[in-house]
């Protein structure tokens, strides 16, 4: 997967094809693999903040490092260059430390942040070409957010706050309750309809936050750092709890974290960004078996990748030399579960859910891929000699 | 409310702090203010050296009041012709009177017992059932003292002003919270409002709109409009951004944002506002009086002024329990969590009108039986007239030490110091503490008040006020420590400082004129007692804010309580304290002014001179004189300690 590349390596091309509107994206490993019209398109998307703005988009000057751009312009690129594309049903996170850009990055996708360049489709919708009622339009019937710090009105009750959308769309009032009570239910807060917000725990603010966000039946769903103010256990289940809603209600997400471990369980892809561009966007697997530079390896270098990894990612091809492995093992085993299969020495065959076989796995591989596939450095490997 | 702080403390905190980026960049704007700031001062010097005197020349003296007096005259003969008397002025004052004249005819029919079922059952809707109890209480008993028209007519009048402050008030603050450039373009005026001292605006009223109640309803919400309008604007500009991003996010329209988000989240702080709009309102009952409104304000005026303690002890009494009855009421308001229909409340209180309405139709009605049995001026003053002599001989030696050792040395003093060397001192004491324009304001606000030929006046107020605050500070200070330190002397407190601060201004004067008859020395005495309560409240309040933690690791390193007062509270404190000497220094200037009243002298008296005489190019004079010193004290004192707009807005409820 190394055509998966940096994006920020790309930069002048992706500019071009911006600018040239309606052209493809710039490589093919930002486009969901899937063969149906992505959900959300974002193509070569700028967010300058400082004066004068769109000077900095594809210059030079916005190769410069941050605080070098500043000195010189006055401009900060909270997002320089991004484009990606999430297909129907796809939980898409975008990772990065605070500062990354990546929470402009999804306030730019609804406009709630106007972006200084770039292209942005929602469901099939040209986002900077909506007028004001398009773009209201837009947010109340095909886009939710959920919040980091859950947005809930404090005077209302958590009925009224979940039919909140439904009420701004103008939607009378027996309906929207209607409606409501059924998602409250649906998070798991039956009984809690006519409590307050302040009467609540963190984890449940987030689920009437979800509920408020699923109100309208959205296409996509943006959740900026959704999970961040829980705790780590209440964490845990709200990330079960979305992957659940996500398939029951089948949206397609864009999910904002700064938590690696977070971004691996819940992400189809991820894109890591840094310093607003994004520095590589792949699987899981492709993150830690590809990292795209040093960044991404240094980043991902403590993840327990036997937890995080399955035998369907590392399986190597069959060469057809060697006779096939005779034990199976289904392809979404995680590593640390492929181990006392492999640990005599023999071979495992991955087979994909359908039946097709994958690949082979043995107990060298299963130790490679665990260990992380960097090159030992000579005095490390010397000291363990 | 953190991005006022921010935005607002950014150039102040430039101005002292060590030389850091955001310094350097300043110090460069500032140098063209520099430069006027340098002519400025060396103009004082010329002036100075050019005079040759210690006393601020006569032949300087620029006769302003002359002009205006010409204007006044102007002003009478064409205010039945001029389009701006007939076209602006006479339809504003027609629809003030017309809506005073309909409150005040409701009232009548309602009654005494339509006004306390209607009051009560507002109280009950509001708050609870409690303050229900204290409302209807303290109505029997203005009943009961025989005030009970002029308390109707004092309902009136506020009532009108305060729903026209509130009717322009709440959409302005709304307009200017979500408009930084409304704000920006209303700041100065707020702000020029607040630090004028209420009364002085009374003379270009009675100039406007001649005298009566009409000018004091106009007078009173003039003064009460401010903290409506910064209150509003406040809750709204402090309504966190992602509330706003939720319903952005979810499509609203501007107009939805404010009727779901901004103006919901913000309605505690438009409370307050309309809890303070009301008891600033009733602050001008007194002072109403002065350009003709009636009421009760009239009856403590006319007892005042012929020094009648008992007379004017009663309305005095009346006005206190509409303030504690109005601010209980107010102040409560969505205290508690409400749940059952929305139409319910205004229901009640409509089913209690039109029951208040059949009540007032009885024919007892009308008058309040009983009417007079608490009626206590002849008692009050017969034992006044007992224990005078007793009393007078202790209050008129603290007079005279007071006068001998504190007043008459420093007025003196202040005013055998040349006139150019005082302004060079204020002047380099502003520029180091504030910056170079105040140092220019400096010299022309003392410029102006030499050649309006108020000097000498103008430093009997400055020796009044000084005094007065000095002690007012000496006092409150130390005990707001206390009390920040002292959960218990905090309780103990509260309660009397609640009572002062609803209390308005003139309501001191009869306590402390009885005692201590007419002159500076009861001036400077309820000046002392008015101006003291922010110093407490923001001194305890500053230090209790000190974060536990921080406390809690001084203490492990071993700190006995008086380092750990010195060294940590005080200096963490410092901001709100510092917030506190301005506000208290504010009030001192606000309260001195109206002891020109009871023969305080000074600039007040000049003001009341023009108010009560007609001569009024002297007392618009006088007031602008007490406008500019106003400003130039606000902003020096300001500049001592934290400039947080939040924190001013909501001084008095602290």
């Amino acid at each position: 997967m190394s055509e998966d590349g940096r994006a920020g390596d790309a930069t002048s091309d992706a500019g071009t094809d911006a600018a040239s509107d309606g052209s493809a994206p710039a490589s093919g490993s930002n486009t969901a693999t899937d063969g149906t019209a992505p959900k959300v398109v974002c193509e070569g998307l700028w967010k300058v903040f400082g004066p004068k703005p769109e000077r900095i988009v594809n210059s030079s000057e916005a190769d410069l490092p941050r605080d070098e751009l500043m000195a010189r312009t006055g401009c900060v690129a909270a997002v320089a260059d991004v484009s990606f594309e999430v297909a129907p049903g796809e939980i898409f996170v975008v990772m990065g430390l605070s500062g990354s850009g990546k929470s402009t990055l999804v306030r730019c996708l609804t406009r709630l942040i106007e972006p200084t360049a770039g292209r942005i489709e929602l469901a099939g919708r040209d986002v900077l070409a909506s007028s004001d009622k398009e773009l209201r339009d837009l947010r109340r019937n095909r886009v939710s957010m959920v919040f980091q710090h859950f947005g809930l009105l404090p005077n209302r009750t958590v009925r009224d706050n979940v039919a909140y959308g439904l009420e701004i769309s103008g939607i009378d009032r027996a309906t929207r309750y209607a409606r409501a009570d059924e998602l409250i239910d649906l998070v798991g807060l039956g009984g809690f309809a006519d409590s307050r917000p302040d009467e609540l725990s963190g984890g449940m603010k987030q689920r009437v936050g979800l509920a408020r966000a699923f109100a309208n039946e959205p296409d996509i769903l943006l959740l900026d750092e959704p999970f961040s103010a829980l705790d780590p256990l209440i964490r845990a289940e709200m990330q079960t709890e979305v992957v659940r809603l996500q398939r029951q209600l089948d949206v397609t997400m864009v999910f904002i974290t700064h938590d690696l471990r977070e971004a691996l369980r819940l992400g189809d892809r991820i894109a890591v960004m840094r310093d607003g561009r994004t520095v590589q966007i792949g699987t899981a697997a492709q993150l830690l078996e590809d990292p795209a530079d040093d960044y991404i390896r240094d980043f991902t270098a403590d993840v327990p990748r036997a937890l995080v990894l399955t035998a369907g990612d590392v399986a190597e091809p069959l060469t057809g030399d060697g006779p096939s492995p005779e034990r199976e093992i289904p392809a979404d085993t995680l590593l640390r579960d492929c181990i006392p299969g492999v640990a005599d020495g023999s071979g495992l065959r991955v087979v994909a859910e359908d039946g097709t076989v994958i690949g082979a796995l043995g107990r060298r591989r299963v130790l490679d891929a665990i260990h992380g596939g960097r090159p030992t450095t000579d005095a490390a490997s010397t000291a363990r000699l | 409310m953190s991005s006022t702080l921010t935005e607002r403390a950014e150039p102040d905190g430039a101005g002292t702090s060590g030389a850091s980026g955001p310094r350097r960049a300043r110090s460069v704007q500032v140098r063209p203010l520099g430069v006027v700031a340098v002519v400025a001062l060396l103009a004082v010097v010329v002036a100075a050296v050019a005079s040759a005197s210690g006393t601020f020349p006569a032949a300087w003296r620029v006769p302003l009041g002359d002009g205006l007096d010409e204007v006044q005259d102007w002003v009478v003969r064409n205010r039945g012709s001029h389009w701006f008397f007939v076209g602006v002025l006479t339809p504003i004052s027609t629809a003030i009177r017309a809506l005073l004249m309909e409150i005040d005819a409701w009232l009548g029919l309602l009654g005494w017992p339509g006004v306390m079922l209607l009051i009560g059952t507002i109280a009950t809707v509001v708050a609870n059932w409690r303050v229900a109890i204290v409302s209807v209480a303290a109505l029997v008993v203005i009943g009961l003292m025989g005030q009970w028209d002029d308390a109707m007519r004092t309902l009136a009048l506020m009532s009108t002003a305060v729903a026209v402050a509130l009717a322009i008030g709440v959409p302005l603050g709304v307009l200017s919270g979500r408009r930084p450039a409304v704000a920006a373009a209303l700041r100065p005026l707020l702000d020029a409002m607040q630090t004028t001292p209420a009364y002085i605006y009374l003379l270009p009223l009675v100039f406007l709109f001649g005298i009566g109640d009409v000018p004091a309803v106009i007078a009173t919400l003039i003064y009460a409009l401010p903290p409506a309008v910064r209150l509003t604007a406040l809750g709204i500009r402090t309504v966190p951004d992602d509330l706003l991003e939720v319903g952005r996010s979810s499509g609203g329209t501007s107009r939805q944002l404010l009727r779901t988000v901004q103006l919901p989240t913000a309605l505690p702080s438009i409370r307050v506002g309309v809890n303070q709009t009301i008891m600033m309102a009733l602050a001008m009952v007194v002072i109403g009086a002065l350009i003709g409104g009636t009421g009760l304000g009239l009856g403590v005026l006319r007892g005042l002024q012929s020094v009648d303690v008992g007379r004017s002890l009663e309305p005095g009494v009346a006005i206190v329990l509409i303030a504690v009855l109005l601010d209980r009421i107010t102040y409560g308001a969505g205290g508690r969590r409400r749940r059952g229909p929305a139409w319910r409340r205004p229901a009640l209180v409509a089913g209690a009108f039109v029951a208040g309405l059949g009540l007032g139709a009885l024919p007892f009605a009308r008058e309040v039986p009983g009417a007079g049995i608490l009626a206590f001026a002849e008692p009050v003053n017969q034992a006044w007239g007992a224990a005078e002599s007793a009393i007078r001989g202790t209050t008129r030696a603290f007079s005279a030490v007071l006068l001998s050792f504190g007043l008459e040395p420093l007025r003196q003093g202040l005013l055998l110091i040349p006139w150019w060397l005082l302004i060079l001192v204020v002047a380099v004491v502003a520029w180091r503490v504030v910056g170079a324009g105040v140092a220019t304001f400096t010299v022309v606000a003392f410029g102006t008040t030499g050649a309006l030929g108020l000097w000498p006046e103008a430093m009997n107020t400055a020796s009044q006020l000084g005094v007065a605050a000095a002690l007012a500070v000496a006092i409150g200070l130390p005990l707001g420590v206390a009390a920040g330190l002292s959960d218990r002397l905090d309780r103990a407190l509260r309660p009397v400082l609640d009572t002062l601060q609803t209390m308005p201004a003139f309501v001191y004067l009869i306590p402390v004129v009885a005692l201590f008859e007419l002159g500076r020395v009861p001036g400077v005495i309820a000046t002392v007692v008015y101006a003291m309560p922010p110093v407490v409240r923001l001194a305890s309040a500053g230090i209790r804010a000190v974060p536990g933690s921080l406390v809690e690791a001084a203490r492990s390193t071993g700190a006995t309580r008086w380092q750990l007062l010195r060294t940590l509270q005080l200096p963490v404190a410092r901001p709100q304290i510092l917030l506190g000497v301005n506000q208290t220094i504010m009030m001192a200037l606000a309260s001195i002014v109206i002891a020109g009243l009871i023969g305080a002298g000074g600039l007040g008296f000049e003001t009341v001179l023009g108010l009560t005489r007609g001569e009024v190019g002297r007392g618009f004079e006088a007031g602008l004189v007490i406008v500019l010193l106003g400003i130039l004290l606000d902003r020096i004192t300001q500049a001592l300690g934290s400039d947080d707009e939040a924190t001013r807005a909501t001084v008095k409820t602290a």
